[in-house]
């Protein structure tokens, strides 16, 4: 007899929650849904291809000769003149790291400013002064693209995306500051752009190769220690060298498939 | 600030005491929540005093838990997208649904539970009350029997599915972090499990301090049973949460992987926060502490009093843990070679301030909720009979209560004090007090960041601002104008132009691959070329250097090492010098560059060998001149010959030193490029070292791979510099003077005149440059008068 009574009242009450909630939480979210944004990835203007350009016809890939690195910095200076990255040396798409092993077998890893003055400078060599050199011999490093990016994977609004042809790329517009794409990357080649806000990284120069132009750095490297192509032209220099060569990548054990390539790699680069 | 090697990204620190906040607040929630549950859905009865206080705290804590996250976030007014658009691999993604499913959950329990208070707020309150409670009560009134079990039912059901969530909500939270395998710190499966249950330790903790305090504040009896079975399940989940923690501190000390070095460093580092803090004060010290006074007879009042002092410290210990984890793993560098320093700001979004303001939120929105719905109403009748009685002092409360509230309660007690002692009026007083410290603090908080002067505003965008830093603007141009290129002879070819001398009217250029010398004029036009069928004996293999003085010219031959003198007027060859092998191993002589001394002496350079070979006109060996023991051998600091205090501390690694080019200066001395110093070198008529210049320790005035050296009249030094692609251009003392050929000196990504500037000759006015396999160009020089009498170049 007090059944229907409790069946109302629970009704009206799980009816009272359901609405208000919907309407407490819904209709922002449903304005907000009615300003045009969607869930999909959308490339940037400033990044993406030109017209015409068809990104699934390429998959590109960088060799870095590390036998050939002489240590000069050009491909960082360019890369902050090429992209509007921060001179301030926390602040880099692109780095070269030194490492120096002296006579009792330890490794000395530095990157004064990133490398961007080169490695000749008094304050760089101090440490070395007087001691025994066994071998020493420069790793650049750049974002490697990984085919499964951490960086992609964690991103709450996937403001950082993969294109077709394998460039992980940051809208700008989408990104909420949050960094979780900086923690994620186990290779440290993101951070934060201090002026927008928005996480930032190297692209390998979207803008110029997707124009038939090589990277910022690839272009001033004057020793040809960064090499860059597309893996789906077989005559290319990089088809081949991935074809013949013996290749590294950094920190494979990680999964993360990097797309940057290095030779001669020693043991401790990271 | 940093200790061995990071990546240059790692300098700034990305997630600082915001995100410290954010795990421990939503900790809070979860283990408040669990608390309420345990008592509505396990019925344990000893909780009930607290079961509704828990739901308050939860609530309390729950609205302010996205709000360090959302002060942190480069762009808050995106934050929504992360409703909108969520990308779900990611583990952040969820953090909206799963807040707001929780958020509704606690709300409408919180509503079930304290629906029968709100209507009788509704009826007995008077406006402006009547209405807050009428709006809070939704229309609904009915608190019959009926009502009222369906309610209760409805509170079970949600009680039971808000222990998932509140497992879902905070074990979430551990695996944003656990899953970051690029962290080894952060990456472990236990993450999301210890999270969970410091979670729950520092909900129980938080509530017994806040239970036991809120009773003296409100002068109220304190349930002892209460408080001692929250300290049991205290020690209970501290015992396992203690247990995890160390379960996977000794997996990873067993497996030694290849982080493990830098973990134990950081555990190292971190011995204050990690091993004091977080495990002997919040855990271990605890854990002893109350497995004591639940084992063993203590006195109710003691124990209780015992239990609210290690409340706090588990509270504190959490927090330790927190912040061990989000920053000590930070302090990583991922290269695993070194540690990034944790600079703690005051100002700004993600300072100090800001955290202490945010955590101060739940306590105010705690103190507005339990007045608005107090938790303990079932009691209050016995309660309000005791403050009523005559014979209960008020003075310790007062006291107790100036000592919570801190700097605020002072003035208050004083006022307070006078008021006519009405129970009624007197019921909150705690409360008042402590509402009333907490914005007095907070005033004054806010008055540090706002006026204080040099503070930086709160409003600031980004935890650090980026220093201010300049383009370095290390090189200047020299203002030589271009005069022409000539990339091929106008008339006649050449395969890869290496070097250059001037003689008269005529360019004389040294084809390397071709094995020739080509001889154009000053338009460029191709006049002869001299090589071994034109020339009788004129076998050209390797030539790297050439000179001139006035009517022969001089070529340096690698193979064999000799030197052809050419009369180019002629077209024979005069004679040929042969070059003296070196004192080491004979090893040939290796001419890397020539010119004449002011004595008509012939200067060759022999990289080979390092040394300089001073021949008399008719090639006969008059010095030959060594550097310093050392100095141009393997280059270290204490080997360097002081020229000038930056020579003396220079110190280059693994490379050695080497002469290339040679040029007379106008005071006679011989100044040498050291092609692997590199640098150029000054050397004394009597061989001694007279000191150095050019190296690249300065950054704005050294070569970095120098190819060739030329004077012209004034006494101005030129440098070809492959790498720079340019020449440098040095005052006759050796002080910089700029760079010709690019057109910004400090960009490489400018265009530049040349792509291999390989060699120079200066006559009069005008720099000729052999750009490498491609050409000449020329260059006029300020400050020389077009007229001059002819000097001997190089």
């Amino acid at each position: 007899m007090s059944e229907p009574v409790r069946r109302r009242a629970f009704l009206k009450l799980a009816g009272r929650v359901v609405i208000g909630s919907i309407v407490i939480y819904g209709s922002p979210a449903a304005v907000m849904s009615k300003l045009g944004q969607s869930a999909e990835p959308t490339p940037v203007d400033a990044d993406a291809g030109p017209p015409g350009y068809n990104p699934k016809a390429h998959q590109w890939v960088f060799i870095v000769d590390t036998a050939r690195c002489i240590g000069c910095g050009r491909c960082v200076r360019a890369c902050k003149e090429e992209n509007h990255v921060p001179m301030d040396p926390r602040y880099n798409r692109t780095w070269v790291e030194r490492y120096v092993q002296t006579a009792d077998g330890e490794m000395h890893v530095d990157s004064p400013d990133a490398g961007i003055h080169g490695f000749a400078s008094f304050e760089a060599n101090r440490e070395y002064a007087g001691q025994d050199i066994t071998k020493a011999f420069f790793v650049p490093k750049l974002c490697n693209q990984c085919e499964k990016p951490p960086c992609v994977q964690v991103c709450p609004v996937a403001a950082t995306y993969k294109t077709d042809d394998g460039i992980v790329l940051v809208n700008r517009d989408k990104c909420i500051g949050c960094r979780y794409c900086i923690q994620a990357c186990p290779y440290g080649a993101r951070y934060l752009d201090p002026d927008e806000h928005v996480a930032d990284k190297c692209t390998w120069c979207y803008h110029r190769i997707s124009r038939g132009l090589q990277p910022a750095c690839v272009a001033v490297c004057p020793v040809g220690a960064r090499k860059f192509g597309d893996l789906r032209d077989p005559e290319s220099e990089v088809s081949k060298i991935v074809a013949q060569l013996r290749l590294y990548v950094l920190k494979e054990d990680l999964g993360t498939r990097p797309r940057v390539r290095y030779t001669q790699l020693d043991e401790g680069v990271r | 600030m940093m200790l061995g090697y990071i990546y240059p990204n790692e300098t700034e620190f990305q997630w600082s005491v915001l995100i410290v906040l954010y795990p421990f607040i939503t900790g809070l929630v979860a283990g408040a929540f669990v608390v309420s549950s345990l008592y509505h859905v396990f019925g344990m009865k000893a909780l009930r005093p607290v079961a509704r206080l828990a739901l308050i705290t939860a609530l309390a804590f729950l609205l302010i838990a996205p709000l360090p996250l959302q002060a942190h976030l480069g762009h808050p007014e995106r934050a929504f997208l992360i409703f909108l658009m969520p990308h779900f691999t990611s583990a952040m993604a969820g953090f909206g649904f799963i807040w707001m499913f929780y958020l509704i959950l606690v709300v409408v329990e919180t509503w079930l539970v304290f629906r029968p208070d709100i209507v009788a707020l509704a009826e007995r309150s008077s406006w402006p009350m009547k209405a807050v409670y009428r709006s809070m009560a939704l229309g609904v009134y009915d608190v019959s029997d009926e009502a009222m079990e369906v309610d209760h039912r409805l509170i079970k059901i949600l009680a039971a599915v808000g222990i998932p969530s509140a497992a879902l909500l905070h074990g979430y939270v551990g695996f944003i972090f656990g899953a970051i395998k690029a962290n080894p710190w952060w990456s472990t499966p236990l993450m999301p499990v210890i999270f969970l249950l410091s979670a729950i330790v520092s909900g129980i903790a938080l509530l017994m301090v806040l239970y036991i305090v809120s009773m003296k504040l409100l002068e109220r009896e304190i349930d002892h049973e209460c408080v001692r079975s929250m300290s049991s399940l205290l020690a209970g989940f501290l015992f396992i949460d203690l247990a995890l923690e160390g379960l996977e501190l000794l997996s990873m000390a067993y497996e030694q992987e290849e982080s493990w070095t830098i973990v134990r460093g950081l555990i190292g580092r971190m011995s204050v926060t990690f091993l004091g803090v977080q495990i002997l004060m919040g855990a271990v010290i605890p854990l002893i502490v109350l497995g004591y006074i639940s084992l063993f007879r203590v006195e109710r009042r003691l124990s209780t009093a015992i239990s609210t002092v290690i409340g706090v410290m588990v509270v504190v210990g959490v927090f330790a843990m927190r912040w061990n984890v989000v920053v000590g793993g930070q302090t990583i560098s991922k290269s695993l070679r070194g540690y990034v320093e944790y600079e703690w700001v005051f100002g700004g979004r993600e300072g100090i301030f800001m955290a202490s303001l945010i955590l101060c939120l739940p306590f105010v929105i705690y103190t507005v909720l339990v007045k608005l719905l107090p938790p303990w109403l079932e009691e209050a009748p016995a309660a309000e009979a005791a403050l009523a009685a005559p014979t209960r002092q008020s003075v310790p409360a007062l006291s107790l209560v100036g000592a919570g509230a801190g700097s605020g309660g002072g003035g208050g007690y004083i006022s307070l004090g006078n008021i006519a002692p009405d129970p009624k009026r007197k019921r909150y007083i705690g409360l008042k007090l402590t509402l009333a410290g907490l914005g007095t603090a907070m005033a004054a908080l806010m008055y540090g960041v706002f006026a204080a002067p040099g503070s930086p505003g709160l409003l600031q965008i980004g935890g650090s601002q980026p220093e201010p830093v300049l383009v370095p603007q290390l090189r200047a141009s020299f203002p030589a104008q271009q005069l022409s290129v000539f990339t091929e002879p106008a008339g006649g070819s050449w395969v890869e132009p290496l070097d250059v001398t001037v003689m008269g009217d005529g360019i004389f250029v040294l084809d390397h691959a071709g094995q020739q010398i080509i001889e154009i004029d000053q338009k460029g036009a191709f006049v002869r070329s001299y090589d071994a069928r034109s020339v009788s004996g004129l076998e050209l293999r390797h030539p790297h250097a050439m000179a001139n003085d006035g009517t022969d010219i001089f070529i340096g031959n690698t193979f064999p090492p000799r030197v052809y003198v050419l009369d180019p007027r002629a077209g024979l060859l005069v004679r040929s010098i042969e070059l003296p092998p070196g004192d080491t191993m004979n090893l040939p002589t290796v001419p890397t560059g020539m010119t004449f001394t002011s004595y008509g002496n012939l200067v060759v350079s022999d990289g080979q060998n390092h040394r300089l070979l001073v021949l008399s006109p008719d090639g006969a060996l008059v010095q030959a001149i060594r550097r310093p023991p050392g100095s141009w051998d393997l280059i270290t600091p204490n080997s360097r010959v002081a020229g000038t205090a930056q020579a003396a501390a220079l110190s280059i690694v693994a490379s050695t030193g080497r002469p290339g080019s040679v040029a007379v200066a106008l005071d006679g001395t011989i100044l040498a490029v050291d092609i692997l110093g590199p640098g150029v070198v000054r050397v004394q008529r009597d061989g001694s070292l007279g000191g150095e210049f050019a190296r690249p320790s300065l950054p704005e005035t050294g070569v970095f791979t120098p190819t060739d050296i030329a004077i012209d009249e004034l006494g101005r030094i030129y440098v070809s510099d492959d790498l720079l692609q340019g020449v440098q251009v040095y005052g006759a003392n050796g002080t910089s003077l700029g760079v010709i050929g690019r057109s910004d000196p400090n960009s490489f990504s400018k265009p530049a005149d040349m792509k291999h500037p390989s060699a120079l000759a200066v006559q009069g006015n005008k720099l000729y440059v052999v750009d490498r396999g491609r050409g000449v160009v020329v260059y006029q020089l300020p400050g020389i008068p077009p007229v001059t009498a002819q000097i001997p170049p190089q």
